[in-house]
């Protein structure tokens, strides 16, 4: 299976602590297997190559989004990609099949624990919180594998940046 | 009466919109109401950020007004979050921007309400879909209000956007 991790970090070589951990692990891997892009850096001023987007989607069998959580969401770049890239005749609607049969799946880093992630007193799940790609990857038909999620990823130890690492290299090889 | 501020979110609400178009209109119209068309003010992407937290301050309530695009909002809004609420502005202990004023999220979809149902095709409920902009509310101490859908948008009739835009004006005037 060849994997395409699509990085969206606006600092990803600066401020960026765990997604850079998770990245140079992620690039340890074979690079025939395992695409590593920091999407960021590709388009400083936001404007996205779509055509070539969507030729390394089409290369690969595996999309992984890979962002800190800003705002319950991913960054901004993020959804320019989606509005862009998966774009009608090609993602969706008629001869718009281009993800349908691939794996997609969201990895991403938050700043707070785990616990504050629930129902009670009106808060909401990350279950809840990742739903729009949930459902862009069903009206994509292609096939949802569970998230990646790093919890308190301030707050991590060098240590555990590691451990995170070696399960993030499980995850993309699984 | 409270003064309301309507950021609107179509990249083309001037050509290709109907039904945000009808809303902003008629919103536009209303006393107490300023609505700004937030792609037409920042054409490259690059957001005036003092000016839109003077927008903020000047007002009661704030509406995010937009399409659904990929089960959230377009790019530019989510470029305005993470731009535009800052820390030590909108959150953190010296950041009360939103403190006590309202704050909604207006919005269309092109599918009908029955999918988005545990059971229909989406999985997920508009207010699920919706939680990532509720919980910026909870975060930054705004009051949320319960969203203003207009399921079904594609094919609307003028009947129904009729009505919408009755709605509309009463969901932003009480």
């Amino acid at each position: 299976m060849r994997t395409l991790v699509l990085v969206f970090h606006p600092d990803l070589e600066g401020a960026s602590r765990a997604n850079k951990a998770l990245v140079r692990a992620a690039r340890e891997l074979p690079d025939d297997t395992v695409t590593v892009r920091d999407v960021y850096a590709l388009y400083p001023d936001g404007v996205i190559d779509v055509a070539a987007e969507q030729r390394l989607v089409e290369a690969h069998d595996r999309i992984v989004m890979e962002f800190p959580l800003y705002w319950y969401s991913a960054p901004a770049l993020l959804k320019e990609w989606e509005d862009k890239v998966l774009a009608f005749g090609w993602a969706y609607g008629p001869g718009g099949e281009a993800l349908a049969g691939k794996e997609i799946a969201v990895v991403t880093t938050a700043g707070g624990p785990e616990s504050e992630y629930v129902e009670e007193d009106g808060g909401a799940t990350m279950r809840e919180v990742l739903s729009p790609y949930r459902m862009m990857a069903r009206y994509t038909h292609a096939v949802w594998k569970e998230p990646f999620v790093v919890f308190e990823s301030m707050e991590l130890s060098d240590e555990a940046l590691v451990t995170t690492g070696r399960k993030y290299q499980a995850f993309l090889t699984d | 009466m409270k003064k309301t501020l309507v950021l609107v979110f179509h990249p083309s609400l001037n050509g290709q919109s109907h039904v945000n178009k009808a809303l902003a209109d008629a919103a536009g119209e209303l006393a107490n109401v300023i609505v700004r068309d937030e792609y037409a003010l920042y054409p490259d992407g690059r957001i005036d950020v003092k000016a839109e937290q003077a927008a903020v301050e000047a007002a009661d309530r704030i509406v995010f007004q937009f399409p659904l695009y990929w089960f959230s909002s377009p790019a530019l809004l989510k470029e305005w979050e993470d731009e535009v609420l800052e820390h030590g502005w909108a959150y953190g202990s010296e950041g009360h921007a939103f403190e006590g004023k309202e704050f909604a999220v207006a919005v269309s979809t092109g599918s009908p309400e029955s999918k988005y149902q545990p059971e229909g095709d989406n999985k997920f409920t508009i207010d699920q879909v919706l939680v990532p902009f509720e919980g910026t509310a909870n975060h930054i101490n705004a009051t949320w209000v319960k969203p203003f859908v207009t399921f079904a948008s594609f094919g609307i009739t003028d009947e129904a956007l009729a009505k919408a835009v009755e709605d509309y004006k009463a969901f932003l005037t009480k």
